[in-house]
């Protein structure tokens, strides 16, 4: 099938690309610039400022840490927000939408104010503030997204697949294994990735129920409290390179799952 | 086609068996038998009770009262996969994620069967049903009738004790279903399948079915072979649900009970009763049952001195409407109707066929 060009959302696409793409190349643009002073003309070209990062041991336990706690909080966040998706869909019980809306809150809540309540709930709970607690607040900010994206597919699922199942002979934790999780494989995938993401990128949560954990977005909170210093822009555009990939995988997925099969 | 060794369907009793949502009676009472190897069709209209009482039968629902046994061990309460039985579903329900392959190997693979061995009679029932060239396709590229294919063999490759269709061939378009509906059945007894097939299409119940159960409301109208429902049907609703006809009201003049005579619009009829009939009855006349000529034609006419009202010309047959003093009756004859509405005719109805009600 032929398409036509239209002009508008070309010029909408292109606007986007700008507008996202601004900020990122600037930041890279000056990582690569040996003054520490971020003013145009760049003044030559440079690593230096990736040496120096790498040279920093912080970053490669901070690096740890984060990758350890995104994993986990992967794990449990796919794990409970798939359920949870199954209750939203397939549940039948009374105050359902009440309950379903209580699941959501963290999407809606400010992620500060969120992460100040954890504080004080895990304070008063008596829960010793470390890698536990900022997985635990990780988990409750991330499975609501993990839900939501599991959602999409369930609500398309056809449930005569799980009684055709059962009619040839498997039984319930067969079926699940082979047929329901399975078909809804795309979305609970994204979801885990997702929540990958959401963990490794996130800050207040880390600043609030964290007490001694230097994940990556606390390393650099605390290397730009005396101005923000080149090995930061350095850092910044080397983890936009890995989260670009790492999205870039996910994307098609994302697509397919909106459009429905085929 | 190959034939293959598979043994033979078991009986299916279904006893007395009851099933209300809230105060609405789906199933009200049913009892039927298919025996080992024969095909059985339940036919009703929507809301009639058929798929509850074939979702019984396969675990999916529960029964509220009465037994079904499936060779002769009861099934009531049993999970769905624990009774043997398949089933053909209305919209197939393939598994989208596996391949055709997969899809019918899955049966056997869940039930502990080697990858190999299920691998290869997976491979052996596409073979019967003409599919093993698409056996590495994925459900999404087929069409309409493959996808029928696949989920028959599907549930065959299991060796079910009872095969249950739920409208098997209604999604598909009307040519491809007439084809589909004779080989199915010629599938099905070359393999001795018992099988329980629902249907609101009363022409793939009659091509496919031994015997045919009419259910309406939720209560079992009349079993019996295909030609008996509509020769002889028992109640009005099989009378009026199978083909056409009219119904026309007649008092009892003489006869004995098994062949009582009735005055229908001025004239003699004999019928056929199957029970004591009342002084005034309701009669089933098929349209073949009424023979149309030109007036004088006919030696002994039952009616004579009728109009034609309306006369349809199909091709094949002709399809008339004779105005017997005020009554309509519907008659049928090979070919060119040879009459013009308006016209004087004679009608002659076959005697000892119309139905007493």
């Amino acid at each position: 099938m032929r398409r036509e060009f239209h002009w508008f959302p070309a010029a909408v696409t292109g606007l986007m690309l700008v507008y996202s793409l601004l900020p990122i190349a600037t930041f890279t643009l000056f990582s690569f610039n040996p003054s520490p002073f971020y003013a145009f003309p760049l003044t030559g070209f440079t690593i230096g400022w990736y040496e120096k990062l790498m040279a920093d041991g912080r970053i490669g336990d901070s690096l740890l840490a984060s990758v350890g706690i995104a994993a986990a909080v992967m794990v449990l966040a796919t794990v409970i927000g798939t359920m949870f998706a199954f209750f939203v869909v397939r549940a039948a019980v009374p105050f359902k939408r009440l309950l379903a809306g209580l699941g959501f809150l963290p999407l809606v809540v400010p992620v500060l104010v969120l992460a100040a309540g954890l504080q004080v709930t895990f304070v008063e709970a008596g829960l010793p503030l470390g890698f536990g607690t900022v997985i635990l607040g990780h988990v409750i900010y991330a499975t609501p997204f993990v839900t939501l994206m599991v959602m999409a597919p369930l609500y398309r699922y056809n449930p005569v697949l799980d009684a055709a199942a059962r009619d040839l002979g498997a039984g319930p934790f067969t079926t699940l294994r082979l047929v329901t999780l399975p078909i809804l494989w795309p979305g609970i995938r994204s979801g885990a990735l997702l929540a990958f993401l959401l963990s490794f990128n996130e800050w207040a949560i880390a600043f609030f129920t964290g007490r001694g954990v230097n994940s990556l977005p606390m390393l650099i909170y605390s290397l730009q409290r005396n101005g923000l210093p080149p090995t930061v822009l350095a850092y910044a555009a080397l983890s936009t390179a890995v989260v670009a990939v790492a999205a870039l995988a996910v994307l098609p997925l994302l697509t397919r799952l909106l459009r429905g099969p085929k | 086609m190959t034939e293959i060794a598979a043994p033979k369907g078991h009986a299916l009793d279904i006893d007395r068996v009851s099933k209300s949502y809230g105060r609405f009676r789906a199933v009200d009472e049913v009892s039927l038998t298919v025996e080992p190897g024969e095909i059985v069709a339940i036919l009703g209209p929507s809301g009639s009770g058929k798929t509850t009482l074939l979702g019984m039968v396969g675990g999916r629902i529960a029964a509220d009262a009465g037994d079904i046994r499936i060779a002769g061990r009861s099934i009531v309460g049993l999970p769905p996969e624990k009774i043997d039985a398949a089933t053909v579903f209305q919209d197939y329900a393939l598994f989208p994620h596996l391949s055709v392959l997969e899809n019918v190997g899955f049966g056997l693979r869940v039930r502990g069967m080697a990858k190999a061995e299920a691998k290869a009679r997976a491979l052996e029932m596409l073979e019967i049903v003409g599919l093993a060239a698409l056996a590495d396709r994925a459900v999404a590229q087929l069409s309409g009738g493959q996808r029928q294919r696949v989920a028959t063999a599907r549930a065959l490759a299991v060796h079910p004790g009872v095969l249950l269709l739920d409208e098997p061939l209604g999604a598909l378009d009307r040519q491809i279903r007439g084809r589909l509906q004779e080989e199915l059945a010629r599938l099905l007894r070359s393999l001795h399948v018992t099988a329980l097939l629902v249907t609101h299409d009363q022409e793939e119940a009659f091509t496919m079915a031994d015997r045919i159960a009419v259910m309406h409301g939720g209560k079992l109208e009349q079993f019996g072979p295909p030609g008996e429902l509509y020769r002889w049907p028992a109640t009005e609703f099989v009378a009026t649900f199978l083909g056409n006809g009219t119904i026309v009201e007649g008092r009892r003049v003489g006869g004995d009970d098994e062949s009582p005579v009735f005055e229908v619009a001025g004239a003699q009829v004999t019928a056929r009763s199957r029970r004591q009939p009342t002084a005034t009855a309701r009669l089933l006349l098929r349209p073949e049952q009424v023979a149309v000529g030109p007036a004088g034609s006919r030696p002994a006419p039952t009616w004579s001195g009728c109009r034609l009202a309306a006369a349809v010309d199909t091709g094949s047959t002709s399809r008339l409407t004779v105005d017997v003093g005020g009554v309509m009756i519907e008659a049928i004859g090979l070919g060119s109707p040879g009459l013009a509405p308006g016209q004087a005719v004679d009608c002659t109805v076959t005697s000892g066929e119309p139905v007493v009600l």
